[in-house]
């Protein structure tokens, strides 16, 4: 299990848009995805779930990782919300 | 035969078939099953079908306006390969025996309610997407088909409560004959864009959606705003004889393009078009606009989560700077705020937001985003003949410190080796008394004026033109407003700056003779008008336009005005 901890920094937050783009990216991966925030967790392969957690500019979430391939989704993931979903 | 009244949207006449569109879903009724199997698979396949559907929206997005709007029926598609919406709803088939409308209607109005009870106004009205998607699988597992205006197969006269922005853009004008809804105004954007695309259109019918049913032969009458519900042959035999009048008319004034818009002792006026995204760039060429006299760039800005980026915003420029070649082109900064919302910048809602924290107000007090905008202007000036125009201008300090904005961005461009053009004329929108009143003091820091009419009838009639109640009161015949008009012309004259007009009132042909002899020296309208504003401009003296100011500012009230102006031209 590999457990990250990011922050949101793109104006917006995980509105539609950004919230399909981290679905897609996490949709590549084998690994078990789940997004932590504000005590809620989702699927990160479940754009609904993504977007059911609110996530505005400057929240911050945990990314859980958990597979063979768990390694790779969490950088990939982390650095998609670093660099503010421009892919 | 049946009459109903309502607002003029959108002039011309048309006759066809009622397509009423109805947004709600339908209603489901709870009924247990026995074959598990087909009930799931018929499920999938509903889902599959509205995939294909919104797919199709996509595309068509894409095509007719942006990457950015076909991201968000991208999204909404890949809500329907949701495992969370999509395998909880054949479990709940499986487990519970439910049919699969009740299951999907339980799992997406969980999400429904999750949604609506968020803080953030962006999410909370994402309900609304889910919905819509909801409504079109339900619609699918019951054999009701989706009307896209998009994909009609026969003409037919939309009736709707209202119609959204993004709704009417994705109409083909070939198929669409008339629109008729129950809500929105004169100045609504369904109204502005059925003139835009000739489409007549009445407004504020009330009740329409249910006096009216579908298949109901109709009638849309834009002289007097009625509808005219089954028409008896004798109606209609009228009817059919006006259309080929306005047709004949609007064939003839085809024989305007290409011709100098100039009076008759020479005098020329330029004729612009009004424009909302790079799209309307065609009925500008179409009808031989002599330039763009006003870009909204606030479209940028609308139906969408985030801020378009600065990049974003000079793609867009670009796109319409080097489109009209050298013809100059009049982009107004974000007028935002007011009646036009925008969710994610998080301006707190007021009690008066016509006169509250709107466009250049806004823009000054964040900086951040109004630099993105003026930069992403200066770099496409490199691309065209680009006009800077501010909008909703109260006093000096506003347009020195813009300006002082606008030194610093070139100074930046300029050490970044950026190119951008060498004169950008800066002009202010007269739209608020004012700055109408202090025209003499403000015409020596500008370039240009542009009097925005729509607003100034507003602010010096005090009456919202959205209020039926009132809205008599919303006249460019007013002598009041035309007294301050021809102050800020002769204002402008005197400091040698043009002056243009952009609003209804600068495409309104009685009023035309009139513009001209203030002295006015462009006329930015809805594209659709302007042959018609031509061949009266071709048919004007100027020195007799000028008398012609001097008698009306004499007279007492709007009817006289208007009695008089109307005896002076051909109405169509």
């Amino acid at each position: 299990m590999t457990v990250s901890e990011v922050r949101i920094l793109n104006e917006g937050g995980l509105h539609a848009r950004p919230a399909g783009t981290l679905v897609k990216v996490a949709s590549q991966f084998k690994a078990n995805i789940n997004i932590e925030s504000n005590g809620k967790k989702a699927n990160a392969k479940s754009i609904l779930g993504v977007m059911s957690l609110g996530l505005v500019k400057d929240s911050g979430l945990k990314i859980v990782t958990e597979g063979e391939d768990e390694k790779e989704a969490a950088t990939s993931l982390v650095a998609l919300i670093e660099r503010k979903f421009v892919e | 035969m049946r009459r109903e009244k309502g607002v003029v949207a959108s002039s011309g006449v048309s006759f066809g078939k009622a397509l009423v569109l109805s947004s709600a879903r339908p209603v489901v009724s709870a009924g247990l099953i026995s074959d598990v199997e087909a009930e799931c698979s018929r499920f999938a396949r509903a889902v599959e079908d509205a995939k294909a559907e919104i797919a199709q929206i996509r595309d068509r997005a894409a095509a007719k306006l942006s990457q950015h709007e076909a991201d968000i029926f991208e999204a909404h598609r890949m809500m329907l390969e949701d495992p969370q919406l999509i395998s909880d709803t054949s479990d709940a088939i499986k487990a519970q025996k439910l049919n699969a409308e009740v299951a999907f209607q339980q799992i997406t109005d969980g999400f429904i309610s999750t949604f609506r009870a968020m803080e953030d106004e962006y999410f909370r009205s994402r309900a609304i997407d889910l919905e819509d998607i909801s409504g079109r699988v339900l619609r699918k597992l019951q054999g009701v088909v989706t009307v896209e205006l998009s994909t009609l197969t026969e003409p037919a006269i939309l009736v709707a409560e209202d119609l959204t922005p993004s709704q009417v853009v994705l109409v083909d004008p070939q198929m669409v004959l008339g629109f008729v809804t129950e809500k929105g105004g004169k100045t609504s954007h369904t109204a502005i864009i059925a003139r835009m695309l000739e489409i007549p259109a009445l407004v504020g019918v009330a009740g329409a959606t249910g006096h009216i049913k579908n298949g109901d032969t109709l009638i849309l009458d834009g002289a007097t705003g009625e509808v005219v519900v089954n028409p008896d042959e004798p109606t209609l035999a009228v009817y059919r004889k006006e259309r080929e009048r306005i047709v004949a008319h609007k064939a003839a004034l085809r024989e305007f393009v290409g011709q100098e818009s100039v009076t008759l002792d020479g005098r020329p006026v330029t004729l612009e078009a009004n424009i909302r995204t790079d799209g309307d760039l065609k009925f500008a060429k179409k009808h031989d606009a002599e330039g763009v006299g006003l870009f909204r760039t606030e479209f940028l800005y609308l139906d969408r989560g985030t801020l378009p980026s600065e990049d974003e915003q000079f793609e867009h420029y670009r796109t319409v700077l080097s489109a009209m070649e050298t013809k100059p082109v009049v982009i107004r900064t974000a007028d935002i705020g007011g009646d036009k919302e925008v969710a994610y910048l998080g301006i707190p809602k007021e009690e008066n937001p016509f006169l509250g924290f709107r466009a250049i107000r806004y823009c000054l007090a964040n900086e951040t985003f109004f630099r993105a905008q003026l930069r992403a202007l200066l770099r496409a000036s490199h691309y065209g003949n680009l006009h800077i125009l501010l909008p909703f201008v109260t006093n000096l300090n506003e347009v020195l410190q813009t300006k002082a904005i606008i030194k610093d961005l070139k100074e930046e461009l300029k050490r970044e080796g950026i190119p951008f053009a060498s004169h950008i004329p800066v002009g202010i929108m007269i739209e608020i008394p004012a700055s109408a009143l202090m025209s003499d003091v403000l015409a020596p820091h500008v370039d240009f004026f542009s009097i925005g009419t729509n607003d100034l009838i507003q602010y010096v009639c005090a009456v919202d033109r959205v209020n039926p109640s009132v809205s008599y009161l919303h006249t460019p015949y007013n002598p009041a407003v035309l007294r301050l008009i021809a102050q800020v012309a002769q204002n402008a004259e005197r400091a040698k700056i043009p002056v243009a007009m952009c609003g209804e009132m600068a495409g309104t042909p009685p009023l035309i003779p009139l513009l001209i002899g203030m002295g006015l020296n462009a006329l930015s309208m809805n594209p659709a008008s302007i042959l018609a504003v031509r061949k009266i401009v071709r048919e004007t003296r100027y020195d007799e336009a000028k008398r012609l100011v001097a008698d009306v500012l004499r007279l007492s009230g709007p009817e006289e005005v208007r009695e008089l102006l109307e005896s002076r031209v051909d109405l169509v």
